[in-house]
């Protein structure tokens, strides 16, 4: 299972950063408090918080299969261990949601395992959940994304793409590449932003011609 | 937790490469599950991140070369343009300059029988031929210079039945000329001047 929850893709959409803000630790307590106490409208809002930010990253990281019945499994699990008094620290609802998430995606591809080991010799082609992140349409949608990467990469100088090399395949930190490349921070920045805005640009002209989702920068 | 984090966008590119800061890790997912507007801006800065990751490793799998286009450059807008002019002007130079207009070759006597400036056509190959009297026998040292001291061309030149016969092969295009004959030795035995064209 990978590191972080979100390792594949979702829809992208058009969006720009706002001033949404998280509501502050405060507002958990007293939502927990509320559900605690049965209030209905307390869950509805429970729901509507969670929900989408819940199924986002069941989808990228289990597919599309049976995912409102994993959203909801999540939000039962969430809402029951208030109810019951087991979230300790009302300020960290967000946290135990994460877990309960990462615990559901575990349990997930679990399950999806044992029944492929048990279900293949009937059913070879079954698209399982630990497909998921091989199935056909997610292979070109990142086959089509390094594409435009590759043209970039065609666009810009030796040393910008050895600068580029260092930070994506290599892992060196920002400063290691200023460093060894003699690099101020606002110069590795603006490389970096440029090849963005390029990649950008170039996802947008194909995504014009081919009706599939602008690549935003 | 702070509200008003929203996580930036090297976060999200270290993130999306799995790098991220476990101190960062947690705080930054847990923002994005309750935050659509930074799911977004995620999967925008995921897309750049792992596409420019997969196309550098692939490129570095087929060889040390094979990311390296050489002639990239070429296919920039600016210098296609630039190329495409060239070309263009070239083409127009040589059409209005017209090869037809330049003989394929052409003969000059000097000096001039009448004592006014020979005169030849445009040519791609002159033959001159100097009957005058000089006091040495050959070989002579030939150049064609401009009336600006440059020299189109020089060469070796020998006496024959008519003279010293002298093969510029050289493109001579209109304008006044001067071909000086030197001796063996270098010393400059004569100057002539001649045109070319009407």
């Amino acid at each position: 299972m990978s590191t972080n929850l979100a390792t594949s893709r979702a829809t992208l959409a058009e969006t720009t950063p706002t001033a949404v803000t998280t509501p502050p630790a405060s507002d958990w307590v007293q939502l927990v408090s509320r559900i605690r106490d049965g209030e209905a409208a307390a869950m509805a809002e429970l729901y509507a918080i969670f929900a989408r930010g819940i199924r986002y990253f069941l989808l990228r990281n289990l597919g599309p299969t049976d995912l409102d019945d994993k959203v909801h499994d999540c939000f039962v699990i969430v809402t029951q261990a208030i109810q019951n008094g087991d979230l300790r620290e009302p300020e960290r609802l967000m946290g135990y949601v994460r877990t309960v998430v990462k615990r559901q995606i575990a349990a997930s591809i679990d399950v999806a395992v044992h029944q492929r080991h048990s279900r293949v010799d009937f059913e070879e082609s079954l698209l399982s959940i630990s497909d998921w992140r091989e199935n056909p349409e997610r292979k070109v949608i990142a086959k089509e994304r390094a594409e435009i990467a590759r043209k970039v990469l065609a666009s810009v100088s030796q040393r910008d793409r050895e600068i580029l090399n260092r930070f994506y395949v290599l892992e060196q930190s920002q400063e290691e590449i200023c460093t060894a490349m003699g690099l101020t921070y606002n110069q590795f920045r603006l490389l970096k932003s440029r090849a963005k805005a390029r990649f950008g640009e170039l996802g947008k002209r194909l995504s014009s011609g081919s009706g599939i989702n602008p690549i935003k920068t | 937790m702070d509200p008003h984090f929203h996580g930036t966008t090297d976060q999200f590119e270290l993130y999306a490469l799995e790098r991220l800061a476990d101190s960062e890790f947690a705080r930054l997912e847990e923002h994005l599950i309750v935050c659509a507007t930074c799911r977004c801006r995620f999967d925008e800065v995921e897309a750049y991140a792992t596409g420019m990751r997969e196309a550098l490793v692939t490129d570095a799998e087929k060889g040390p070369d094979s990311g390296v286009d050489l002639l990239g450059w070429l296919r920039r807008p600016a210098v296609s343009m630039a190329l495409g002019l060239i070309v263009l002007i070239a083409a127009i130079s040589l059409v209005s300059r017209g090869p037809a207009k330049l003989a394929a070759n052409a003969a000059l006597d000097l000096p001039a029988s009448s004592g006014t400036k020979a005169v030849a056509p445009p040519t791609r190959e002159l033959d001159v031929t100097i009957n005058d009297a000089l006091r040495d026998s050959g070989p002579f040292r030939v150049e064609v210079v401009t009336p600006a001291g440059q020299t189109v061309w020089n060469g070796l030149a020998a006496l024959g039945p008519l003279g010293v016969e002298v093969k510029v092969q050289q493109r001579m295009t209109a304008g006044d000329y001067f071909l000086r004959v030197y001796s063996a030795s270098g010393e400059k035995l004569r100057e002539y001047g001649f045109r070319i064209g009407t």
